[in-house]
Parts: C-alpha cells; sequence; structure tokens
C-alpha cells in the first residue's frame, strides 16, 4: 500500500512557523533559541523584512493551490514577536492575509511572552483574527524559576495583565491558550491551579527540552519524576471536570482509540510544519535546536526553494513514515501507538542521531501505562457505535452507498441530524451560567408549545456548527453560548409567541439563524434585550432602541423598521420549491473557503438563474438521486470566488443538508451540489456508523489528488465521485461516441473504481464500511 | 424505551428517543454520550472531506 514518506514525495505541509523578530525580551534559561546547542541565531538579521514577508507568503500560497490545502496556518514567533512593533506587525498580517486567504483558509496564531501586549495590538489582532497564545510556567514562584527578564526581575505581573487584556470580552475570542514548561522542581497542583484561574481555552503541558545528550533533570532517586508530576496534575484536572483542554492528556486519550495525536509531543501523527528565520531560511521544528548546532537547517531558502522542495528532503520525509520512522526499540514498544516514540528532538545521541527512543523514555511509559489503567475506571461513552450497519433501517445502507439514496433515507438521516443538534443544545445550556439560560429556557417552554418551530429552526445547518463550536468553549467562554438565545428567539418569531431574551449582538447585528439580521446604525458589542410579540420586535442595545414590526409572515412582507436595518434570508427557487440562500449566517463561514458577502440584487438574480438551471440537470443526470437531493437540501451558501477562476465548493463537517458554492454556470454548478450533497450524505452516515476505524497512520493514493490521503478523505472523495461518474454516464448517453462527456465519464469511473479497491485493500475498513464500498464498487457498472 | 434507564440500546435508538422527548426532559449525561460519540474522531481529523477538484475535469 503506497504510504506517506515513499522517496520523491512532496508531503503537503500545512503549519508554518515565521519568525519574525529573532531577538527577546525576556532571557528565559530554558528557551531553545538562545540557550541550547544551537547558535544560529547570531548571525541572522533581528527582524523579517517586508521583502522576505513577501517571499514567504507566496511561497505557501502557491503550496496550498497547488495541493489544494484546505486550512494552512501560520504561526509568528521569534524571539518575542511583539518587539516588531503594531506598525510592522500589521504589514506583515496584511501581506500573509492577501496573498494566502483567498486560496486556503488561514488560521493566523502568535506564540508570545504576552509581556508587551496591549489594546492596540489586540484591536489589530481582532482585525486580522490572530489568536494569541501565551507562555506561563504557572503561578509566580514557578514562572520565575526561569521566566525572567535579562536583569533577573519577574515577567510574571506583566505576563498576568497581557492575559488578562485577553480575557475582556472584546478580546476573548482572540485567546489561543497557554504553553507551560514543566519543571518538576514545581508544585504540580500549584502550578495547575494558577493556570487554570486564568481559563485558557487550551493548555499545552511540555516537557522540558532534552536529549540523551543533555539529559533531563530528575531528582536523585526518582525514576519517573516527570510522568509523576504530569499524573498528579491529571488526577486534580479530572476531579475537576476537565475544565478545558490539556493537549497531551487529549492527545493520548485519542491515540490510546486509535485516533490521531494532533501534536509533534506524541503519537504517529505525520509531522506537517516547516520554520523560516528571519533571513527567509527554511528549517525543521525548531525543538531540533536542543540537539545540535545547524540541527535545523535545511539549506534551503524562500528566495530559492519551494515548500514542495523543503518537504521532499529525507529527513523532513523520514517523519511522515510513522512507526517505521523509529528506533528499533520503540518499534518494538507496546506503547508505541500513543507515544510514537517522544518529541523527535528528544530522541538524539551523539553516537547515532535520532535512531533512540526519547530521553523521556521512562516517564512517557509510566504516563501512558497509568492513564490507561485510570481510562479503563473512567465511565465508558455508552451510545454504542454500529460496526456493522445493522443498527440502521433495513438496506439503508446499501441504498446510500450504491448512490440510490432515495427521499426516505435522507429523511431518516435528517431525523438523526436534528435529533443530534438537540443534545449538543443540551449539553451547551447545561454548561451556561444559570444566571445567563433565559434562551434556553425560553427554547424549552416553545419546545413544548410550538414544536414545528423549534424544530425548524433547529433544522437551520448552522445551528449544529455554532453549537460544535460553543461545546468547545464551554466553561471558558460563556459569550459563545449566548447564541442560543438567538436561536430561541429564531424559533419564537417562527411560532408567533411572546418572550424577552438577552441576546448578544456583534458590531450592531443581532443575527436570528435562518431568518435575518437586525442591524443597528452603532457597532455596538455586548448585551441587548430582544422582547418578541406576534408581528413585532424590540431590541434595546447600547445604542437606543430598534423596532421592527411586520404583517402575519415575515417572508411575505417588508418589515416596518425604525432605528435600525432588517435583512431578511433570502430563498431561491429550486427543485420546484425554493431553497435557502444563506449569506447572513456569521456560523456559514466555515467552510474551506471564504463565505462571500451578500451580492446585490444582480449577482442575486444570476444565483437564481444558476441554480434553477442547475436542479434541472440534477433532474436529467441524476434521475435516482434527484428526489434525495430535493428532500435533503436545505442551504447554499455562497463562496468567494477563486481569483484563478477555477470552481470552488464545499462541504463543512458539522454544516449537514447545506453547500457552499462558487458562482459557475448551471452544468457545473449542478455536478458540484450533487458532489457536495453525497459528502453530506456520507457525514451523516458516519455519524451513526463506523464505516473505518481510526488509522492515522494509513494514507492512499487516489487518482484525482497528487498527495496520498487519509481513509476518511478517500472514502469521502470515492463517494462523491461515484454520483460525477453517474451524471458523466447520463450526459454521455446524450452525446455521440468519443465526445468530451464519455472521457469524463471513463475518468471518473476509473479514479473511483482504483480507490474503491484501495479501500478495500487498505485494512481499515469495519464490516459495514467493507459492505459499503464494495456496493459503491458494483454500482459503478450498472 | 426509557433512555434515562438504559443503557444497552443502540445509537440510532437513541437518537430517536431525543427526538421525541421535549428538550427540557433530555438527561444531560446522555445528551452528553451522544455528542461525545458523534464527534468520536472527527473532532480534530484532517483531510475528512476531499476538496472538489473541478478546474479541469468537470
Ligand atoms: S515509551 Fe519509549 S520505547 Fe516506547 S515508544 Fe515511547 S520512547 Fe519509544
Amino acid at each position: 500500500m503506497p504510504t506517506s514518506g515513499s522517496p520523491g514525495t512532496a508531503w503537503p505541509i500545512s503549519q508554518y512557523v515565521l519568525k519574525v523578530h529573532s531577538r527577546c525580551d525576556l532571557a528565559c534559561d530554558h528557551c531553545y533559541v538562545y540557550e541550547h546547542a544551537d547558535q544560529s541565531w547570531r548571525g541572522r538579521p533581528m527582524v523579517m523584512d517586508a521583502r522576505t514577508v513577501a517571499a514567504v507568503a507566496e511561497r505557501i500560497a502557491e503550496h496550498a493551490a497547488t495541493h489544494r490545502l484546505r486550512r494552512v496556518s501560520v504561526v509568528l514567533h521569534g524571539g518575542e514577536p511583539l518587539l516588531l512593533g503594531p506598525d510592522r506587525m500589521r504589514q506583515v498580517l496584511a501581506v500573509l492575509r492577501r496573498r494566502i486567504t483567498p486560496v486556503s483558509h488561514l488560521d493566523l496564531l502568535m506564540q508570545s511572552n504576552g509581556v508587551r501586549l496591549s489594546e492596540p495590538y489586540c484591536d489589530l489582532f481582532a482585525e486580522y483574527d490572530v489568536r494569541v497564545g501565551i507562555s506561563l510556567d504557572g503561578d509566580r514562584a514557578a514562572n520565575d524559576r526561569h521566566r525572567r527578564f535579562a536583569n533577573g526581575a519577574s515577567s510574571h505581573p506583566q505576563v498576568l495583565r497581557g492575559i488578562g487584556l485577553l480575557r475582556t470580552p472584546a478580546y476573548r475570542r482572540l485567546f489561543a491558550g497557554i504553553l507551560c514548561t514543566v519543571d518538576v522542581r514545581n508544585d504540580p497542583i500549584a502550578v495547575y491551579e494558577a493556570l487554570r484561574a486564568v481559563r485558557p481555552p487550551r493548555l499545552d503541558l511540555l516537557l522540558p527540552h532534552a536529549t540523551w545528550a543533555n539529559p533531563p533533570y530528575r531528582p536523585a532517586g526518582r525514576a519517573t519524576p516527570y510522568a509523576d508530576w504530569l499524573l498528579a496534575v491529571h488526577e486534580r484536572w479530572t476531579a475537576d471536570g476537565r475544565p478545558m483542554p490539556i493537549r497531551l492528556f487529549d492527545s493520548l486519550r485519542s491515540t490510546a482509540a486509535g485516533g490521531h495525536s494532533g501534536s509533534e509531543w506524541v503519537g504517529l501523527d505525520p509531522a506537517d510544519l516547516v520554520v523560516v528565520e528571519t533571513d527567509g531560511t527554511w528549517e525543521q521544528v525548531d525543538s531540533l535546536k536542543t540537539a545540535y548546532d545547524g540541527a535545523a537547517a535545511t539549506g534551503l531558502s524562500v528566495f530559492t526553494h519551494t515548500v514542495d522542495e523543503v518537504s521532499r528532503l529525507p529527513e523532513i520525509a523520514l517523519r511522515q513514515t510513522g512507526l517505521a520512522g523509529l528506533s528499533a526499540q520503540c518499534r518494538t514498544c507496546p506503547v508505541v501507538t500513543q507515544c510514537g516514540g517522544g518529541l523527535f528532538a528528544h530522541r538524539y545521541r551523539e553516537s547515532n542521531g535520532f535512531d533512540n527512543p526519547s530521553a523521556y523514555c521512562a516517564d512517557l511509559k509510566e504516563l501512558i501505562v497509568s492513564l490507561s489503567a485510570r481510562h479503563d475506571v473512567e465511565p465508558p461513552v455508552t451510545a454504542p457505535v454500529d460496526q456493522d450497519g445493522t443498527d440502521l433501517p433495513d438496506g439503508l445502507l446499501d441504498r446510500i452507498a450504491a448512490g440510490r439514496t432515495d427521499a426516505d433515507a435522507v429523511r431518516f438521516l435528517a431525523e438523526s441530524q436534528l435529533a443530534i443538534t438537540r443534545a449538543m443544545l443540551v449539553e451547551v445550556a447545561d454548561g451556561t451560567p444559570v444566571t445567563e439560560r433565559t434562551g434556553w429556557e425560553a427554547l424549552v417552554r416553545l419546545d413544548r408549545e410550538a414544536p414545528d418551530a423549534v424544530e425548524e429552526t433547529l433544522r437551520h445547518p448552522y445551528v449544529r456548527v455554532w453549537a460544535v463550536d460553543a461545546r468547545r468553549q464551554l466553561g471558558t467562554d460563556s459569550a459563545a453560548a449566548a447564541q442560543l438565545s438567538c436561536v430561541a428567539a429564531a424559533a419564537a418569531v417562527r411560532a408567533g409567541a411572546n418572550v424577552e431574551l438577552d441576546v448578544p449582538m456583534r458590531a450592531g447585528v443581532l443575527h436570528l439563524p435562518s431568518l435575518g439580521a437586525v442591524t443597528v446604525p452603532e457597532p455596538v458589542t455586548g448585551a441587548a434585550v430582544l422582547t418578541v410579540e406576534p408581528g413585532r420586535w424590540r431590541l434595546r442595545h447600547a445604542a437606543g432602541t430598534t423596532l421592527v414590526s411586520f404583517d402575519g409572515d415575515l417572508h411575505a412582507t417588508a418589515p416596518q423598521v425604525t432605528g435600525g436595518r432588517w435583512q431578511a434570508n433570502r430563498r431561491l427557487a429550486f427543485a420546484g420549491t425554493t431553497i435557502l440562500f444563506e449569506d447572513l449566517d456569521p456560523h456559514r463561514d466555515c467552510h474551506d473557503w471564504k463565505a462571500a458577502e451578500r451580492p446585490d440584487a444582480s449577482t442575486l438574480a444570476r444565483w437564481g438563474e444558476v441554480l434553477a438551471g442547475a436542479w434541472s440537470s440534477i433532474e436529467a443526470d441524476l434521475p435516482h438521486q434527484a428526489a434525495a437531493v430535493r428532500a435533503g437540501l436545505r442551504a447554499v451558501v455562497p463562496l468567494v470566488d477563486d481569483p484563478t477562476g477555477t470552481l470552488r465548493s464545499s462541504t463543512a463537517r458539522q454544516a449537514f443538508a447545506s453547500v457552499g458554492v462558487a458562482l459557475a454556470d448551471a452544468s457545473a454548478t449542478a455536478v458540484m451540489i450533487a458532489h457536495e450533497f453525497q459528502h453530506s450524505v456520507l457525514g451523516a452516515l458516519l455519524d451513526l456508523c463506523d464505516l473505518f476505524a481510526p488509522s492515522p497512520a494509513v494514507r492512499l493514493t487516489v487518482g484525482w489528488r497528487s498527495d496520498p490521503r487519509p481513509v476518511e478523505g478517500v472514502l469521502q472523495g470515492t463517494y462523491a465521485h461515484l454520483t460525477i461518474t453517474e451524471m458523466w454516464r447520463q450526459r454521455a448517453s446524450r452525446e455521440a461516441p468519443g465526445g468530451p462527456a464519455h472521457q469524463r465519464h471513463e475518468q471518473f469511473r476509473t479514479w473511483t473504481a482504483d480507490a474503491a479497491d484501495a479501500l478495500l485493500g487498505s485494512g481499515a475498513l469495519t464490516p459495514a464500511g467493507n459492505r459499503f464500498v464494495r456496493r459503491l464498487a458494483a454500482a459503478l457498472t450498472p | 424505551m426509557n433512555i434515562a434507564e438504559n443503557q444497552q440500546v443502540s445509537m440510532t435508538e437513541w437518537l430517536s428517543e431525543l427526538r421525541r422527548r421535549p428538550l427540557g426532559e433530555i438527561p444531560v449525561a446522555r445528551a452528553v454520550d451522544v455528542t461525545r460519540t458523534v464527534l468520536r474522531h472527527r473532532d480534530d481529523a484532517e483531510g475528512g472531506v476531499e476538496v472538489a477538484r473541478f478546474g479541469s475535469v468537470a
């Protein structure tokens, strides 16, 4: 089976660390940049200049376009990136956003010591959507042990002030989390309590960098002090109900269940990160600098080499090979799938390089074994997941697999999705402070009194997108849960009920999911009070009062508005009825490409023609599934056009029955809608039934992409291409032999059949997955 | 069937019970289990959905 890391493969790289400033205003003695073996920083420019930033942005964008990367993250790092100053920082951010965002979803992050964080900086980060991680080692005593100014003074008060800024409502969404380097001389509970007190959305506990050449500090007589320290934190964190995610523990829990680790510290996930120094040289992960002078060097530069060239380097390719790239001792270790040999840099020994277990091997083993014992006594997830399809209604799996999804099958999936959204709302509401539950209380009442109105609102695809997000932020950001009031308000409007709710306004906008948005004249952010009565609402906010009144049906009449503006969600003709054209919901921006702004009247008219034409094409080219599309598809989200004119479409994992599409002609739009709808159907099926076992190390080669793909990606792609094959078969049947439709049909049929074979041979499918792919393959030759 | 007491029901059965029960009467522990199950290995997974590649072939 082809896997990652085969010679010559340019593995896609999606994470980039940019050293924008090479100096730091602290002099932490555990910092790998200045205090470890590699001293290459001394010969480099202090800041990354504009020319270098432009070249990096160009390389990343070009790589993201070639590999069709859905997401790219760029981490601004140093030294201390805030030493750049707000003006230079703005230039860096502007260039990165301008060049990369049109190609791929760009996550911008910054890792900082927080000392210089200020309001102007936070405003800038809010403008460019940059999330900020802060380094803090715990309580004052712990932090002062290493994180001091060059004159020895404590940095603790300044760092807490910086974190305080990130905790204010205006900037809370910028707070990415805290990075804490463990020191076993610190009291684990005091460190944990101090970090918990600042309520980070995520906590990273890092082992101090060490190698076999420069072993970790161990107090005399203690075999596994780091494991003991981490286990003490784990115990307290679990007793506390896990108030925030701690990445190391979550990674180990995930790898224990066969999943991804999502980090380079443990597990067998392929390394997916490169570094750019201030002078534009490409380097490997920074932690290698702890090993020996020059360990991270590649000899390549952004001015002369592409990301593909970096990714083909043998030292990078080695780190894509999972188990095969580990030392003999690790390969036979009973906990290797969880541990993965630890951080690559920590394996270094002068005599044989990185072909060793981690210098923390004993601690990692002890930690993993003890945590597994603890997980065993925790209550397991009690909802059993179907592995062989027997929980599904008779014949459903086979019909869906064969591309014969009918209206009943889609309705069954939609009902399951509705139930899942309800479960998510219960969980979010439960995690919301009692004083902030007016929205939930209203929704519970409406669910009894007007269940149809609640149901219709909860079926809106982006309610679940919001709920998944809010659930993640429970305990750290109650603002996320406040949107529940907007869901309740939308249900109340539909029901013609009376409610009064505390609602969140953002930049002068109150959004009612699936209905529309009220915009008030001032860009107010914060709580407002919404009173809904039949045919009339009143919104009291920081800048005054806005009144909206309408006769009977909100969609049939243009409401009268004083003190603001109402923008209704619009519907366009599709499938003999209408479909929601979603260009308002802030949660719609979860697709691979940016959601387009609300189009003007003439563009909307063009969309109307395209969707009507696309439906005719779906009816003609996909006769077996048109009824399913009609019954199932709920929304179309317009996406920003590709600058090169390439067609764009996307399905968001959590937004069932909604497709994102950039404007194109009707025939291409039909293909895109059919393709994305398949993803939605399969996504909903995967919620109910496991078709594959998580196998992060397995990568399969497919015809439609140049890079080896994970199993779920191949399954999704194969399933979508089944439908595209069918569409081209129908189109070809109306064309003379040898025409372009015949060629395309043959191309898609071959790709799909080969990918189905690769899946069947991967060993990753469950019994249900095996049956699914066999049916799918059989359906390719009707 | 009552999901509050019965641990041995399938996911599909759980969901139809969640669908029928009034929102205010859904046990939180069950809701949490369903959510966690649904998001089991999809929370951070990369590469779940293949990006449509239509530029040259559709
Ligand atoms: S515990 Fe030690 S031997 Fe086992 S995988 Fe980790 S580093 Fe290798």
